[in-house]
């Protein structure tokens, strides 16, 4: 290649490094340190979190105690419900898992773990934070419009969301549309760092399987985004278009076609899926190999583990459609394609449990997120299963086991994911221990009301539950003493849990205060963000790290210390 | 590159699969709402973009990311860890 | 040799002891490459779209909507294609490092750019006033959106080609900023004859 060195430096780029005493919003506002960006998508996604929870803790208490007056919010009228129930969906999976498991881990992560001072596109990567602040407030501005928020389900299937005469939110709904659209062109930008930064612009000596399994993840999870958000972002354009000018993209009456909008939004709602599992996969085989002081069983297994399941999610996308009037064909092989996808995530389960035989087990905070990451993603696995399977899925369609199921996979995903990886990284952070007998009692107390929410919605779902009812007591079928009492079993235990992440706010700011100086390594772990002081500065180390070996050189035979760091020469 | 050839060949089978169900579109029949409302193109249209689009991202990754980390491995191979020194 | 990371030192000269690993490609060129596989999926999405639409059309196009200038974009299809060309020129230039040969070729992809855009826009409001809106039907709604979008791109390569052109006349043009840019216009070129097959033809 010409060698065509810069003669002069990029305007673009002088104004970053050199300033001397930043002011706060140079420094915090208008930073592009990554480590900055990562804690500005946490706290973010943190608060959208607190937000999404309220509003699922006031639509519990209606479905359980019909028509009562809500503490702190007051009586859930119709459209309250659904506009709750609908930004509820939206928040948690696009405004809390994505920025924190992507965004944040990806930010903070990347450039530590993968030992360079900062991601390759710095400026690129604050426009996508700003981005995202944008879209959140322009999602949460939707419940004060005229009408009021939006509340045609998250998927926001035309006709209902298309039409204001239906949905009754004329604005709500394209407020709702244009956020989630916005957002994506965040996690464009994010991604597009991501991946260029952990592929291109590795520490010297990092060779291609010495990434840290957690940075693979994020990558591939990048990739599998990028990917599949175009054909959506066509459909919301065209969704746009449909409320606010009447085009008839999706108006049958006028040409157009209603299943297009599900077959574009769930092309990309499918690989989603995969988009914020994989980051949270790679969180526990961090940790789980620290905490049993083993080697990862089978690194080569679990990343081609993780492409067979990117490959595959490509795949079986139509499965959310099998009572959509899809073709019998279609259905037929996205049966066996939705059931064949299993095998890779089962596959990487078993090598956590491999991984598990035998090591040194340290049941610490973080360790018991991730061990409670497997078994209850195994949970919602497994009754993905009955989903998946077309036949079985015309009877479950639309009834709480769906809704049971997929909370089984997305609250390990996202809740359990984000503090098994917030405890393990916290040292690192903020160069302080959390107290662990708070962090066991937070653990706890999250873990046993979770069950017992959700196991619940099963049998209900397998009853016959519709997902989708504001009050029950209009349906005598299914307002039997029975099923009024599991109802009320699961709101109460999500009290319960929403209660116990008071324990999780008072041991972060008290950790913060009091907390114990943490030291570089405190873990004893062998990846590069371990090298770095804690927490890293600007730039993070005074001389890049070089890599000797791979990642999970854990209890090697011979050698006095049973972990070997992967910047030490021997 | 082992990996790499296993995971082609089991693409390969799961290609040969779907063909095998596609010609046989009998043994799914028992979606009661199933195709009652479309016309037989609009029916062939999904089926068409379905494969496109499912098809097309895969194709590209293959030769984008394939094309990418062969090339990275063949340096690794040829210049050990520290040849970009 | 190595390659600086993406700091330069305080006053522009000497890089900071940050040098990382020999990059496989540059980041601007891994980046756009990423970028335009995004930019792929939406052209996907929409086609799509529109085949769905057309397939269940009864009568396409429909009755008593003006037909599109399939000639005179051919035509102007040619056009776009020749700036690709042009393009190519500029890349030979680059990689034997002679400068003063890669302003010219850079400068006629730019203005072929210019006139695809320019004549594109023509027809849209010729089109406009024989009637085809994007609310006279799916037919026209399709239309508008998926040369809209393009168009759109195409203000974007053509920016993008004149940010490279104004480095390459200051004399700082990256190969990975060249390298993003050529992507990037040839995505555009690359995208507009299947748009043309699907939506004119």
């Amino acid at each position: 290649m010409a060698e065509l060195i810069p003669t002069q430096p990029d305007p673009g780029h002088e104004d970053d490094h050199h300033h001397g005493e930043q002011s706060f919003v140079s420094k915090y506002l208008l930073s592009t340190d990554h480590k900055v960006i990562a804690m500005q998508y946490m706290f973010t996604g943190m608060a959208m979190a607190l937000i999404g929870g309220f509003m699922a803790y006031a639509f519990r208490m209606q479905l359980a105690f019909p028509g009562m007056d809500v503490p702190f919010f007051g009586i859930v009228t119709p459209a309250n419900y659904v506009a709750l129930v609908t930004n509820h969906g939206a928040i948690m999976i696009f405004w809390v898992a994505m920025p924190v498991l992507i965004a944040a881990f990806g930010n903070y992560l990347i450039p530590l773990m993968v030992g360079c001072d900062d991601m390759v596109f710095p400026k690129i990567n604050r426009l996508s934070y700003q981005v995202f602040l944008v879209s959140a407030i322009v999602l949460l501005s939707s419940f004060f419009v005229e009408g009021g928020g939006f509340g045609g389900a998250w998927t926001t299937y035309p006709p209902l969301s298309a039409k204001a005469e239906y949905n009754l939110t004329p604005l709500g709904s394209s407020l709702f549309i244009g956020a989630v659209g916005i957002e994506f062109i965040a996690f464009l930008l994010g991604g597009i760092n991501f991946i260029t930064t952990a592929m291109n612009s590795r520490a010297p000596g990092m060779k291609l399987y010495d990434i840290p399994m957690v940075i693979w993840m994020i990558v591939i999870a990048s990739i599998l985004f990028m990917v599949s958000v175009g054909p959506l972002l066509a459909g919301a354009i065209m969704l746009i278009f449909d409320q606010q000018l009447h085009t008839a993209f999706y108006d049958p009456n006028r040409g157009g076609d209603p299943v297009l909008w599900q077959h574009l939004f769930w092309f990309f709602g499918h690989p989603e899926v995969y988009v914020v599992l994989l980051p949270a996969v790679g969180i526990t085989a961090e940790i789980i190999t620290v905490f049993s002081r083993k080697k990862l069983f089978a690194y080569r297994t679990v990343l081609n583990t993780a492409i067979g399941t990117g490959v595959l999610s490509f795949c079986v996308w139509a499965h959310h459609q099998f009572i959509s009037g899809i073709d019998p064909r279609m259905a037929n092989v996205f049966t066996l394609t939705t059931l064949l996808i299993s095998i890779p995530i089962a596959e990487m389960m078993f090598v956590y449990i491999a991984t598990l035989y035998g090591g040194a087990i340290r049941l610490t905070t973080p360790m018991l997120w991730a061990l409670a990451f497997i078994f209850e993603f195994l949970i919602g696995g497994v009754t993905g299963i009955f989903l998946g399977a077309s036949g079985a899925d015309i009877y479950m369609h639309d009834t709480y086991f769906v809704l049971a199921h997929f909370h089984y996979t997305f609250f390990p995903i996202a809740i359990i994911g984000t503090y098994a990886g917030v405890t393990y990284w916290f040292p690192k952070m903020f160069g302080k221990m959390m107290s662990d007998r708070l962090g066991k009692l937070h653990f706890w107390g999250t873990i046993i009301p979770f069950n017992f929410i959700f196991i619940p919605l099963f049998f209900l779902g397998a009853g016959g539950q519709h997902r989708r009812i504001y009050d029950f007591q209009n349906f005598p079928a299914l307002a039997g003493e029975g099923m009024q009492d599991l109802r009320i079993l699961a709101t109460v235990s999500l009290v319960v849990m929403l209660g116990f992440q008071v324990v999780f706010f008072y041991n972060f700011i008290i950790s913060l205060m009091r907390g114990e100086k943490a030291g570089k390594n405190p873990w004893k772990a062998n990846t590069l963000e371990w090298t770095a002081e804690s927490p890293p500065p600007h730039g993070n180390w005074k001389v890049l790290p070089t890599v000797y070996r791979g990642p999970y050189e854990y209890s090697v035979p011979g050698r006095e210390k049973d972990y070997w760091p992967q910047d030490e020469p021997n | 590159m082992m990996g790499m050839r296993k995971l082609a060949c089991a693409v390969m089978l799961l290609c040969s699969a779907l063909l095998v169900l596609f010609v046989v579109p009998s043994w799914a029949e028992a979606c009661a709402v199933c195709g009652s409302v479309q016309t037989e193109s609009t029916r062939k249209a999904f089926v068409g973009t379905t494969a496109f689009m499912t098809f097309l991202p895969i194709g590209m990754l293959f030769l984008v990311v394939g094309w990418y980390i062969r090339r990275t491995l063949e340096k690794e191979e040829q210049e050990g860890r520290f040849g970009d020194r | 040799m190595s390659m600086v990371a993406g700091s330069q030192g305080p006053d522009g000269l000497e890089p900071i002891d940050r040098t990382v690993r020999k990059q496989v490609v540059p980041h601007g060129v891994l980046g756009m490459l990423l970028f335009v596989l995004t930019e792929i999926m939406l052209f996907a999405g929409m086609i799509s779209a529109f085949t769905i639409a057309k397939a269940s059309a009864p009568i396409w196009p429909p009755p008593g909507q003006p037909r599109l200038p399939v000639e005179a974009t051919a035509l102007n299809s040619v056009v776009l294609l020749a700036s690709g060309v042009a393009l190519i020129l500029a890349h030979r230039a680059f990689h034997k490092g002679n400068r003063s040969a890669m302003l010219r070729p850079m400068w006629v992809a730019l203005a072929l750019g210019s006139i695809f855009v320019v004549v594109q826009g023509y027809e849209w409001v010729r089109l406009l006033g024989e009637g085809l809106t994007l609310f006279s039907s799916t037919y026209g709604a399709f239309f508008y959106l998926i040369v809209g979008v393009h168009a759109v791109h195409a203000f974007g390569a053509i920016g993008l080609l004149a940010m490279a052109t104004t480095r390459l006349q200051n004399g700082y043009l990256t190969p990975g900023f060249f390298g993003a840019t050529e992507i990037f216009w040839f995505f555009v070129v690359g995208v507009w004859p299947i748009v043309y097959g699907v939506v004119y033809l």
